[in-house]
């Protein structure tokens, strides 16, 4: 957008919200809309404004998932701790804690531009994309794939589902555009799914709350439309106001040869297919690090509980207690903050894993631990925090060099997560004295980005349960390659938290299920 | 700028039976947590009040019916967003909105894409905003509030401003710009503009 667009648009949005636009304003502003994003985020920027004034009220700071403005969180944490305070300065971007001559020497993670915008759901167990074995629960980037055998579903982050069949070549373009230069896909949406455009060589489908199916090669397409409707263009720009809806029911071949379009029959089975049969089976996978926090005595601190581990808890006050039964019932136990008990409403402890977390690798972990928080106190702050973080560093190397992983809750209703120096937050509504389930992906690349994902959900949905379409928060991109030797568990409250049933896996089935006792 | 107006519990009137007591209590706490930045959300689609009040009715009816399909794991916002977003294109095509501005469903999307794209930073320029209504000068605050808090249709704005209509349109576009400008400088300042 030129100055001159920008100079126009103040006019044109002020005539539209004062309801004064003429009809020559109004084919100015739907222009400027069509072809410029910038003039898009013009509009919604000063449309808001607009919103937000009507409302009446003092605009207030509102919160958000996914990359909370600092200064909201800033004011809303400022008497908290050392530790809390600094979830919400971005260390790397506060050009603090520089390196000193000789000490250790740490890849400083930064977020990057985001990559990752689809998930692969499952995949049959003869699979192979870009030349490798692929698992269910990989994150594919924007960019060219080639699946040269088996099947592969494939989760959009906007919600969609394609499944692919071998020989497929695709590209990613983003979380609502892909192309298909060769192969079968069924396509899987509904109405609160984002729209995907496909791009074929002779086509340019949309789904409208959708199930279809696509055959494409090099002499013909055919697509057929089970559920919803299809738009098809041709993709030339001259041609884009002419376009087909293909309404369930209906199957069209377009032969490339010479041009032709005609109708076919649906074929069910190849729209009807899914990946349930010869799929992986990720539940026999087990976790690595487990730990029901049983111990010889009722103090966290030197306890040798569970397996995974180097060395015994260490809870540098010494007043975490351990509590039985925990929060899985009877023969389990929960690490019990009460900070209305003690003169502390901050306690901790730390552990050494025996297996580090890289982010310096491909791979996916995931991090379990239920947690029920009691009522959160009038004043202060109700915070339950796992963290994950490198080994011997201080508290000021690991803010200068945003050297950690924290997933936490906070007050009644947060959930947050911050990896490096990025901040993800959340409002999902909690019930005091009830248990939750949260579980943490954390997805490492060598040459990818890394990301974390959280679900949080109510204890008795964890159990024998499908990894979630879609996650309650998912941090930025970042790239690094810091290792988490460490894991710490972290309260800062008044009120009483409960922390048990801790677990790392290498999928989704492997922590999702009930520990073993 | 004194206090405004409150809003009306979204939803009244409503029927919510069929559901739990504690789901029903849930989508109350949810719909009145969420139900301003909705109604921004439909607002920027639909750039009329009366138009985005008969839209934020159906969508909360639609919430209402769905509300057991929500997953209590994702937030609340986006997956009310896309009720929104296919009620505001239900009433493009089933009614006439009372406005001159009717944008073609295309452009819809588009903007529906940009808004989901901005709300970060729609909520730090909400923070910015409050700033910079405190920098305006009386004269200005005063015709922002006669617009916005007291509502006073525009006519009588240009009479107690002595102004004619398209000047006093001319002023409230000038303090409009005034304070985008300061909001865009304020986010790139982080507060210091």
């Amino acid at each position: 957008m030129n100055r001159s667009d920008r100079e126009s648009l103040h006019p044109l949005l002020s005539a539209v919200v004062d309801g004064t636009a003429s009809e020559e304003q109004a084919v100015e502003l739907t222009r400027l809309l069509q072809s410029d994003p910038e003039a898009r985020r013009f509009y919604v920027r000063y449309l808001d404004m607009h919103a937000a004034l009507t409302s009446g009220q003092l605009p207030r700071a509102t919160v958000r998932a996914h990359r909370t403005p600092w200064v909201a969180i800033v004011a809303s944490l400022i008497a908290a701790s050392l530790l809390v305070a600094w979830l919400v300065v971005p260390p790397t971007r506060r050009g603090g804690g520089g390196d000193r001559a000789g000490e250790l020497e740490i890849a400083v993670a930064k977020a990057v531009p985001a990559g990752y915008v689809a998930t692969v759901a499952s995949a049959s167990t003869d699979a192979v994309l870009d030349g490798k074995a692929v698992v269910p629960g990989v994150r594919l980037t924007t960019g060219a794939y080639h699946l040269t055998a088996g099947g592969v579903s494939i989760r959009f982050d906007g919600g969609a589902r394609i499944l692919l069949e071998g020989n497929s070549r695709f590209v990613i373009d983003s979380r609502r555009a892909m192309k298909v230069h060769q192969g079968t896909f069924v396509f899987h949406g509904d109405q609160t799914c984002e729209s995907i455009e496909i791009v074929t060589p002779q086509s340019v489908f949309k789904n409208i709350g959708t199930q279809y199916a696509a055959v494409i090669d090099s002499q013909r397409e055919e697509v057929h439309v089970a559920e919803g409707a299809v738009r098809r263009t041709t993709g030339d720009a001259d041609d884009e106001a002419q376009y087909e809806l293909i309404e369930a029911g209906a199957g069209r071949r377009y032969d490339v040869a010479d041009a032709k379009a005609e109708s076919i029959p649906l074929d069910g089975e190849l729209v009807g297919r899914s990946l349930e049969k010869g799929s992986h089976d990720a539940s026999s996978s087990r976790p690595n690090v487990v730990d029901d926090l049983r111990g010889d005595s009722a103090l966290l601190d030197g306890s040798k509980s569970g397996s995974g581990w180097v060395g015994p808890w260490e809870s540098p006050r010494g007043d975490l207690r351990v509590s039985s039964p925990g929060l899985s019932g009877e023969g389990s136990a929960a690490v019990v903050h009460d900070g209305a008990a003690s003169a502390e409403f901050k306690s901790a402890a730390h552990r050494r894993l025996q297996d580090p977390i890289d982010l310096g690798s491909d791979g996916i972990s995931y991090v379990r631990f239920l947690v029920r928080r009691g009522p959160a106190p009038p004043q202060g702050e109700h915070i339950a925090l796992v963290v994950l973080r490198m080994r011997g560093l201080t508290t000021q190397e690991e803010i200068g060099k945003s050297a950690l992983v924290q997933i936490g809750l906070r007050k009644h209703d947060g959930v947050f997560l911050r990896v490096a120096d990025t901040l993800s937050t959340a409002s999902i509504p909690q019930i005091p004295g009830q248990t939750y389930a949260v579980v943490a992906k954390i997805v490492a690349g060598r040459s990818q980005p890394d990301q974390v994902l959280v679900s949080l959900m109510a204890v008795d949905r964890l159990a024998g349960s499908a990894e979630p379409t879609e996650w309650s928060l998912v941090s930025e991109d970042v790239d690094s390659d810091l290792r988490f030797e460490k894991l710490s568990l972290e309260f800062t409250s008044g009120g009483q938290i409960a922390i048990g049933d801790l677990c790392i896996g290498p999928t989704w089935a492997s922590v999702a299920q009930p520990l073993d006792r | 700028m004194r206090e405004g107006i409150r809003l009306v519990p979204p939803c009244k009137g409503h029927s919510m039976q069929g559901l739990p007591e504690t789901d029903n209590e849930l989508l109350i706490n949810l719909v009145t947590a969420n139900y301003e930045q909705l109604r921004r959300y439909v607002f920027t689609l639909l750039p009329h009040e009366e138009d985005t009040k008969d839209v934020m009715q159906e969508v909360c009816i639609s919430i209402t019916r769905k509300f057991s399909e929500y997953d209590r794991s994702r937030p609340f916002l986006p997956w009310a967003c896309r009720f929104a977003y296919l009620k505001v294109l239900k009433f493009h095509e089933q009614q006439r909105p009372r406005r001159m501005l009717k944008l073609p469903t295309e452009v819809l999307e588009l903007l529906a894409i940009a808004r989901e794209e901005e709300e970060p930073v729609l909520a730090e320029r909400l923070v910015a905003l409050e700033r910079c209504l405190g920098k305006l000068r009386d004269n200005d605050r005063r015709l922002i509030e006669a617009r916005y808090v007291d509502r006073t249709p525009t006519d009588e704005i240009a009479t107690s401003f002595s102004q004619s209509r398209r000047t006093m349109f001319r002023n409230l576009e000038r303090v409009r710009r005034l304070l985008f400008d300061c909001v865009d400088r304020s986010v790139v300042l982080g507060g210091n503009a």
